[in-house]
């Protein structure tokens, strides 16, 4: 009926064209004093509010710009976008808006700004819905506990570190050794686990973001993730609202009861924009030079990740921050600041990555404060004895060094830890599925990789999840729809790893 | 000690309140002399300025401006100035008129920091916005 349709489309403009009501709107101005490095001073605006937008009329169009400071006199603002278009005495509009960004569906598989403005040069978004980028985080009341799993593909996080959805996981390290590996890895083995993913890039070079996209689309990962990027040659204050941009658009699919999981690579380089920003504004400078409030900055940032309950949708933001220490110094300010904002640390170590222990998550110091309520019951009942041996093994292997002569039970001990730690190894971008890591880990933990040589160990590992695929496709279904590990389970994984270990040639005999 | 053109302002304003005559050009040459004396003379633009801001502030006076499409007439502009010293509460007005082609019709009134925007361009740009949603 498309007459129909159309008549009701003139109606409906009449309609509108009669409710028209032009109003000549009071709206407040003031003038450019001083501008550079992306700040702007502004005189008048007198009952200007405080993050609100103010929009610069240029001789080359509009930018716009956040009120960052109320001073006597002037106003203080940040400008988002081309602070060479503005001049002095340019006017500016106060908007009577606070800063949001487009959210929605079409935000999922696309590279944007953090005003939202896509950079992938694909189609222009339409966007649902505007959210503010400043939003106070979820109250108690609306808050459960963590309880179900994020699973990250990483053997050695999801056993010892677990992660849970409407956590925060902090990941630190020095540069260059497999933090954004870890974060990448999380984000292709969310495939078919119903979450939404958003990274946020800030300070990043725009050649790894686009390498990042790239492997991200080839692991079919683009279909749920969006990325936010604030690249290096971005002015300070794009960089500084970049990871509030990337938690709005996460809050759009939280108030729809989905999981979201957002990366923050790296919240370092935001603190440094951050205190860029101060230092222009002329804000005091503190320890290190950052500002006084910029424990504020990701404490504010940090707690708008949560797991909802059910009366509020139940759906939840996971988040995990990154850090880049100096030379490994985790006491320095904004890494301390953020580890005791979040709820547990990955910590990566030179000297393992080194080794070639790649990921180098140092175990020790390493914790997640959520805990194995976060994991399935059978990663649970596997990974307690795991966590224990290796604690066992890095005792042992300090005494150890000095040669002296070992009983049997220590031996033992020693062999197996060293096939544990192999067993933590692994390549990036192969996530391992958690019915795999049970696997696993129950046949390292029940003693059957002893015999297995050290260096054949990711072979065995390999083969072992090769063969069960094959003969056993059933018991490791049921292990992760029923994320149980029952006595029948068990007996099967006995019986086909015992199978698995007869076909291969390269076993050590004379242990068995 | 560097000086800001704000408090050469306020000093001179305050010095030359209540003063006439001989005595009030002995202070404006004596002021001027002083600025000469701390090298700091290439404020004076801005600190004329600053005494006007304060002159208006402390006498009531708003500067406004009127910008239309087309000149106006003496009477519209009275009943404008009116109006506009009632909503500002402003004893007088320092009242500018420009003509801008730009806005198409109707008027756009700045006041104080503030702008009233009755331009027909700024009604046709809401009625746009009013569309699309």
């Amino acid at each position: 009926m498309p007459i129909k349709s159309k008549d009701f489309i003139v109606e409906e403009l009449k309609r509108q064209i009669e409710g028209f009501k032009p109003e000549a709107g009071e709206k407040l101005f003031g003038r450019v004093m001083e501008v550079g490095d992306g700040i702007a001073l502004v005189s008048g605006l007198s009952e200007v509010m405080m993050s609100e937008m103010l929009e610069f009329k240029t001789s080359a169009g509009s930018v716009y710009g956040v009120v960052l400071n109320l001073n006597e006199g002037n106003v203080g603002s940040i400008v988002l976008g081309d602070a060479l278009k503005i001049k002095e005495g340019d006017e500016v509009i106060a908007t009577k808006r606070i800063l949001e960004v487009p959210v929605g569906e079409a935000m999922i598989g696309r590279v944007v700004n953090p005003l939202g403005v896509p950079l992938d040069q694909k189609e222009e978004i339409k966007a649902d819905k505007y959210y503010p980028i400043e939003k106070v985080a979820p109250g108690v009341i609306s808050r459960e506990s963590v309880k179900q799993p994020v699973q990250t593909g990483i053997k050695a996080i999801d056993a010892m570190i677990p992660i849970g959805r409407g956590q925060r996981e902090l990941i630190i390290g020095d540069r260059q050794i497999g933090k954004t590996a870890i974060a990448i890895d999380t984000i292709i083995n969310q495939k078919g686990q119903n979450m939404k993913c958003v990274y946020v890039a800030i300070g990043q070079k725009e050649s790894k973001v686009a390498g990042i996209v790239a492997k991200l689309e080839a692991a079919g990962a683009m279909k749920y993730t969006t990325i936010v990027l604030a690249g290096a040659s971005d002015p300070a204050p794009l960089l500084y609202i970049a990871p509030y941009a990337g938690t709005a658009i996460a809050e759009y699919f939280l108030d729809k009861g989905e999981d979201v999981l957002v990366v923050y690579d790296d919240l370092s380089k935001h603190a440094v924009s951050y205190r860029e920003i101060s230092l222009l504004l002329k804000r005091a400078p503190g320890r290190e030079a950052y500002p006084g409030d910029v424990f504020y900055l990701h404490s504010r940032l940090l707690e708008r990740s949560c797991k909802l309950n059910k009366d509020y949708g139940g759906g939840s933001i996971t988040s995990l921050p990154i850090i880049e220490t100096q030379a490994g110094d985790v006491s320095a300010y904004i890494p301390t600041n953020v580890i005791s904002i979040t709820d547990g640390q990955i910590y990566l170590e030179p000297d393992l990555f080194y080794q070639g222990n790649r990921p180098a998550i140092s175990v020790g110091i390493s914790v997640s404060r959520v805990g194995s309520s976060a994991q399935i019951k059978a990663m649970k009942k596997v990974a307690g004895k795991i966590k224990l041996e290796a604690a066992q093994y890095r005792e042992l292997a300090s005494f150890a060094q000095f040669g002296s002569d070992l009983d049997d039970e220590t031996k033992k001990k020693l062999e197996r830890g060293k096939r544990l730690f192999e067993i933590f190894k692994q390549e990036q971008y192969s996530p391992v599925p958690v019915e795999d890591q049970v696997l696993i880990y129950f046949a390292i933990s029940n003693g059957f990789m002893d015999n297995v040589p050290l260096e054949k160990i990711s072979d065995f590992e390999k083969d072992l999840v090769e063969y069960t695929r094959n003969n056993s496709q059933e018991t490791l279904e049921r292990i992760a729809t029923s994320g149980l590990l029952d006595e029948v389970s068990e007996a099967e994984l006995i019986k086909v790893i015992s199978a698995c270990k007869d076909t291969l040639d390269y076993l050590e005999q004379n242990n068995d | 000690m560097k000086i800001k053109s704000q408090q050469y302002a306020l000093a001179l304003f305050e010095l030359v309140k209540d003063k006439k005559g001989q005595e009030l050009e002995k202070i404006v040459a004596n002021f001027a002399r002083l600025l000469t004396e701390r090298n700091d003379d290439f404020k004076a633009d801005k600190i004329a300025l600053e005494f006007e801001n304060l002159w208006y502030q402390e006498n009531l006076v708003v500067r406004a401006e009127i910008k239309s499409a087309r000149a106006l007439k003496p009477a519209t502009v009275k009943a404008l100035a009116e109006k506009l010293r009632k909503i500002s509460g402003a004893k007088e007005l320092d009242l500018s008129e420009k003509v801008e082609l730009d806005i198409i019709g109707g008027a756009v009134i700045k006041y104080g920091d503030k702008i009233l925007d009755a331009g027909l361009k700024n009604r046709l740009q809401k009625f746009k916005e009013a569309l699309a949603v």
